[in-house]
C-alpha cells in the first residue's frame, strides 16, 4: 500500500513536471534571424540584429519607430515599433525586436536594447 | 574641476581599506575556527564566541566600505566605478550594494546579521546551526577575498593618488528604491540561510520534531520580509522604470519570486507538523529549498546563460565568482541531500494511518493541499525561467512571453485561491460540507456583491471601455472566455479570499492573535493580487504627442505641453503638462533630463504618476522630436490619381500641391531656386506657403523653409523638377514629445496590500518569536516540556 502509493505519486509529479517543462519549451518564443521570421508563424519572434542608427526615423503622427535591422547573416528588414521610442533608442547598437513579420516588414511591440553606455563599458574591474 | 590635481590619499583612508580586508579575512578565520571548535566539541563557549566575532567581521567590512564611499575615496576601483562627488549620502551609501562584490558583501552581512540573531534561540540544535553557519559564512568570506572591494585602482608609482571622481551610480538607479529594496530583499535572502542551517542542523541531531517552534519566526519574518523586499522591486519598476507595471516574470524577479513560495509552502507545512504530528521530512525539505532556490536563480540570472530574455542589463559575473556561486549551490544540494541520506534510518517515520477523524475538508489536508500548490507554483516558476538555459544546452535561444507564464501558472491559481478562501472556516476535526457551506455562505454572498458593484463600476463612464483589440479571448479547457469575464472570475477569487480572511480576522482578535494576523496576512496579499490582476487585465494605454501649441486628447482628457520646468541638464527637470478633464484639472510631470554619454547625451525619463481615486494615470514620456511627419510625397495636380496624392491632410488642416518654380539653370554657374506652391486650408482659413531649395553655384543646398501659422515649419526635402514630383516633411517649430498614458484602475490595492500583507507578517513573526522563546525559557527550567 505505502510503496505502491509512493511510486503512483512519484510517477505523477514526474509526468506533471515534464508537461511543464514540455508546455513552456514548446510555446516560448524563438529567436530568430530575417529569413526565419519570413517563414515562421507566431507574434512574438525574437528578431536580434544590429541597428543602422541613419535609418532610424520616429514619426509622432503615427507613433511609430522605424530602422532597418541587419542579422548575423547580414540580411536586413524594416523594422516598424509601435508606440513612444524606448530611452537610449539612438544610442543602441544591438537591437532585440520582438513581434512578427507583416507584408514587407517586421512589426515589433517590444524593443529590447543593449546600450554601449559609460557605465557598462568600465563594469569590468580595472585591475 | 580641472584646476585640481589629482590629490594624494590620506593615510586614514589607506588604513581603513586594509581595515576593510582584515575584516573580511577576520571573518573567514573566525568561522572556520568556530566550526572546527564546535565539530570537535572542544570549547563550545569560544567556538560560539568567534561565531559572533566572524559575524562582527562582516559587519565590519560592510563598515569600513561605506566609510570609503561616504568620504569619495575613488582610489578604490569599487568606490570609483560606483559613487561620484554629486551624489547625495543617501545614493554614496547605495553604492556599496550597487556592484557585485558589494552584493556578496551585502549578502555575506546580512546573513551574518540574521544568523548572529537566530543562533541565540536555537537551543539543542546550536551546534549544528553554527557549524552549518559558520561553513557558509566562511565561503562567503573565502569568495569576498578574491572578489575584494578593497583593491586600488592601477597606481603609476609607489604614491598612491585620488581620482578627482568617480564614475558614479547609473542615473536610472538614482531614486530611493536603490536605498531600501536590495538591504530589503537581501536580509530576506539571509534569513533563508538560517531556515538551510536549521533544516540539516535538524536532520543531524536525529530531532526533526521539535526543532518547528524554534524556526517558525525566521520562517515568518523570511516570509514577510521578502515579500516586502519583492513588492519594493515591483514598486520600483512601476514607479520609476517607466515598463508600465509592476512584475513582468522577469528572470531577476524569479529569482526571488521562487524562494518566496517555497518559503510560503514552508510556514503552511509547519502547521501541518504541529498539529498533526506528520510531514516531519517535508518540512525539513522545505525549509533547505528556498536556499537552494536562491542560489540557483542567482546563478541563472548571473552567468550569462540568460543572454538577451531579460529586460534587466546585468552585469554578467566574472568566471572565477560565478564558479565559487556554482560551489557554494552545489555544496548545499550535496550537503542536504548527503544529511538526508546520512541520517534517513534515524528521522524516517512509519507510513501514517489515516486519521478517521479527518476528511478531505479538514484543516491538515487543505494545508497540505496549499503547500503542495504553492510548491509547484514555484516549481513552475523556475522551470519558465530555466528555459533559456534548457534549449541553449541543445543550441536553439528562445525565450518564454510573459504571457507564457500566466497560461502555464493559471492552473494552479484558482484551486490556490479557493483553498485559501475555505481553510480558515475548516477545522481541524471532521466536519461536513453542508456544515461548512453554511459558515462561509457570507463571505461567498459578500464576495459576489462586491464583485457586482466592480462590474457596474466597469460599465459606468467613468470607466474606459476595453478597446475591442485588447479582448484577446484566454483559453483554458478550450473555452474561449473573453478578457472581461475572465478578470472578473480571477478578481472574483482574490475577493473572496480577500472577505473570508477579513471576516475571520475580526472574529479571531479577540480570541487569538497568531490566527488573527495570518488573516490580516491573507487579506493583504488577496488585495494586492487583486489590483495586480484587475489593473492589468483593464489596463489600457493610448500614444499621443503632447505639445504647447495643439491640444491632444487621452481618456477623455484635454492634454498641453506647457514646458520645462528646469533646464535638460538638472536631473530634477519635468516636462510640465497641463490635464484638463470633467474631474478639473492637474499638471503632470514626467521626469526628462540628459546626462553625459559616450558618443552623445544620454536621456534618463521617470514617469509620472496621477492617482485618481482608485485610478491610477501613468505618462511615460519620450525625448523631444522636431518631425510631425515622414517624407511624403506630392504630384502636381495633372499627375493626382491612385498613389500620387495631391493633397494631403494633416491634423486640422489639409496640403495642396499648387504649382512648381524653378529659377535659374542648372550647371549655368548661378544660384538655383526651385520653389513649391501649397495652399493651405484649416476649414475656415486658407493661405498659400512657398517652401524651396536653394541649389548655390558651388553646389550647397540651402533649404527655405516656410512657416505654418507659429507651430510648423516645411521642408522642401525633394524635387524632381522633370515630373515636379516633390517630397516634404513638416516639422514643429516647439519640439513634440511622444507619450504614453496608461489607465490603469485599482492600482491603489496593490500598495494596500502589501502594506497590510507586511504588517500581518511581521506582527506574526513577533509574535512566534515570543512562543519560541517561551519555550526556550521553559526548557531551561525543566528541559522536558516540549518532549510530552
Amino acid at each position: 500500500m505505502k510503496k505502491s502509493a509512493s511510486i503512483v505519486t512519484g510517477i505523477l509529479t514526474g509526468v506533471g513536471l515534464c508537461a511543464v517543462v514540455f508546455a513552456f519549451v514548446k510555446n516560448s518564443s524563438p529567436y530568430v534571424n530575417v529569413a526565419e521570421a519570413r517563414t515562421r508563424a507566431g507574434d512574438s519572434l525574437h528578431l536580434a540584429g544590429d541597428m543602422d542608427k541613419s535609418s532610424l526615423s520616429v514619426s509622432v503622427m503615427t507613433h511609430t519607430v522605424s530602422f532597418r535591422l541587419t542579422d548575423e547573416n547580414g540580411e536586413s528588414v524594416n523594422v516598424v515599433y509601435k508606440g513612444i521610442p524606448p530611452a537610449n533608442m539612438s544610442d543602441a547598437t544591438q537591437v532585440v525586436a520582438i513581434g512578427s513579420m507583416k507584408g514587407d516588414h517586421f512589426e515589433s511591440h517590444k524593443l529590447l536594447l543593449k546600450c554601449p553606455s559609460k557605465y557598462e563599458d568600465k563594469a569590468n574591474n580595472p585591475t | 574641476m580641472s584646476d585640481r590635481a589629482p590629490a594624494l590619499a590620506a593615510p586614514w583612508s589607506l588604513f581603513v581599506g586594509d581595515l576593510g580586508r582584515a575584516f573580511v579575512i577576520v571573518a573567514l578565520l573566525a568561522c572556520v575556527v568556530s566550526a572546527v571548535l564546535f565539530i570537535t566539541k572542544k570549547n563550545e563557549r569560544w567556538a560560539a564566541r568567534s561565531f559572533t566575532i566572524g559575524a562582527l567581521g562582516f559587519v565590519g567590512a560592510f563598515a569600513s566600505l561605506a566609510v570609503l564611499f561616504v568620504t569619495h575615496q575613488f582610489q578604490y576601483a569599487y568606490v570609483f566605478e560606483h559613487s561620484a562627488l554629486n551624489h547625495e549620502i543617501q545614493y554614496l551609501i547605495a553604492g556599496v550594494w550597487s556592484g557585485q562584490q558589494g552584493s556578496f558583501l551585502l549578502w555575506g552581512t546580512m546573513s551574518a546579521i540574521a544568523g548572529a540573531f537566530a543562533v541565540r534561540g536555537t537551543g539543542k540544535y546550536r551546534r549544528w546551526f553554527t557549524i552549518v553557519y559558520a561553513v557558509f559564512l566562511a565561503c562567503i568570506a573565502g569568495i569576498l577575498m578574491y572578489e575584494s572591494p578593497f583593491i586600488m585602482v592601477p597606481q603609476s608609482g609607489s604614491q598612491v593618488f585620488v581620482p578627482l571622481d568617480g564614475n558614479g551610480l547609473s542615473p536610472s538607479l538614482l531614486n530611493y528604491w536603490v536605498v531600501v529594496h536590495p538591504p530589503t530583499i537581501f536580509f530576506g535572502f539571509g534569513t533563508l540561510t538560517v531556515l538551510f542551517a536549521y533544516s540539516l542542523s535538524a536532520m543531524i541531531e536525529r530531532d526533526v520534531k521539535n526543532w518547528i517552534p524554534l524556526v517558525r519566526p525566521w520562517a515568518v519574518l523570511s516570509l514577510a520580509v521578502l515579500g516586502v523586499g519583492l513588492a519594493m522591486g515591483g514598486f520600483w519598476a512601476y514607479e520609476t522604470l517607466g515598463w508600465g507595471g509592476f512584475w513582468a516574470w522577469d528572470p531577476v524577479e524569479n529569482t526571488s519570486f521562487v524562494p518566496w513560495c517555497a518559503v510560503i509552502a514552508f510556514v503552511h507545512g509547519m502547521f501541518v507538523q504541529q498539529a498533526k504530528k506528520k510531514w516531519f521530512i517535508a518540512n525539513v525539505f522545505f525549509a533547505a529549498l528556498p536556499f537552494i532556490l536562491f542560489c540557483y536563480g542567482t546563478f541563472l540570472t548571473r552567468s550569462g546563460v540568460l543572454g538577451n530574455s531579460s529586460v534587466h542589463s546585468f552585469a554578467q559575473m566574472d568566471s572565477k565568482a560565478l564558479r565559487l556561486l556554482i560551489a557554494v549551490g552545489s555544496v548545499a544540494i550535496f550537503a542536504f541531500v548527503g544529511t538526508l541520506i546520512w541520517r534517513w534510518s534515524d528521522i524516517k517515520t512509519p507510513f501514517m494511518e489515516k486519521d478517521p477523524d479527518e476528511t478531505l475538508l479538514s484543516r491538515g489536508p487543505l494545508y497540505a493541499v496549499g503547500a503542495w500548490f504553492l510548491l509547484a507554483f514555484a516549481i513552475f516558476t523556475a522551470v519558465g525561467m530555466s528555459v533559456p538555459f534548457m534549449t541553449a544546452l541543445m543550441g536553439r535561444q528562445v525565450a518564454p512571453d510573459e504571457g507564457l507564464y500566466h497560461q502555464v501558472l493559471v492552473w494552479l491559481f484558482p484551486p490556490l485561491m479557493l483553498t485559501m478562501a475555505i481553510a480558515p472556516y475548516v477545522s481541524w476535526k471532521k466536519q461536513g460540507a453542508t456544515d461548512l457551506f453554511s459558515k462561509m455562505t457570507n463571505s461567498l454572498a459578500v464576495s459576489l456583491g462586491l464583485v457586482g458593484f466592480l462590474l457596474l463600476w466597469l460599465k459606468s463612464p467613468s470607466f474606459q471601455k476595453p478597446p475591442a483589440t485588447e479582448a484577446i479571448p484566454v483559453k483554458l479547457f478550450h473555452l474561449h472566455l473573453p478578457v472581461v469575464t475572465w478578470i472578473l472570475i480571477l478578481t472574483w477569487l482574490c475577493m473572496f479570499v480577500a472577505v473570508s480572511s477579513l471576516w475571520r480576522f475580526l472574529e479571531h482578535i479577540r480570541k487569538s492573535k497568531m490566527s488573527a494576523w495570518a488573516m490580516m496576512a491573507h487579506f493583504g496579499l488577496a488585495l494586492a493580487l487583486m489590483g495586480l490582476i484587475f489593473s492589468r487585465g483593464f489596463e489600457q494605454k493610448v500614444t499621443i504627442a503632447v505639445h504647447n501649441k495643439e491640444t491632444t486628447e487621452a481618456f477623455g482628457r484635454t492634454l498641453l505641453e506647457k514646458g520645462q520646468t528646469s533646464v535638460f541638464s538638472d536631473r530634477n527637470n519635468k516636462i510640465a503638462i497641463n490635464v484638463s478633464g470633467p474631474e478639473g484639472g492637474y499638471t503632470a510631470k514626467p521626469g526628462l533630463y540628459y546626462v553625459p554619454g559616450k558618443d552623445k547625451p544620454m536621456a534618463v525619463k521617470w514617469p509620472y504618476i496621477h492617482h485618481e481615486g482608485l485610478i491610477d494615470y501613468y505618462y511615460a514620456i519620450g525625448e523631444p522630436v522636431f518631425d510631425a511627419t515622414g517624407e511624403s510625397e506630392f504630384y502636381p495636380k495633372e499627375q493626382a490619381g491612385e498613389g500620387h496624392p495631391n493633397l494631403r491632410a494633416y491634423k486640422g488642416f489639409t496640403l495642396q500641391y499648387e504649382s512648381f518654380q524653378m529659377e535659374g539653370k542648372m550647371g549655368s554657374g548661378e544660384d538655383v531656386t526651385m520653389t513649391a506652391r501649397f495652399m493651405i486650408s484649416d476649414g475656415t482659413d486658407a493661405f498659400e506657403v512657398e517652401p524651396g531649395i536653394v541649389i548655390t553655384k558651388d553646389g550647397q543646398r540651402l533649404p527655405i523653409l516656410a512657416r505654418i501659422q507659429d507651430t510648423y515649419t516645411l521642408e522642401l526635402t525633394r524635387v524632381d523638377p522633370s515630373t515636379k514630383a516633390v517630397s516634404l516633411i513638416i516639422h514643429y517649430i516647439n519640439p513634440a514629445y511622444p507619450m504614453e498614458v496608461y489607465f490603469k484602475p485599482l492600482t491603489l490595492f496593490v500598495w494596500l496590500g502589501i502594506g497590510i500583507m507586511g504588517l500581518g507578517g511581521l506582527l506574526a513573526a513577533a509574535g512566534r518569536r515570543r512562543e519560541a522563546r517561551a519555550i526556550a525559557r521553559s526548557k531551561h527550567g525543566a528541559e522536558t516540556t516540549s518532549q510530552v
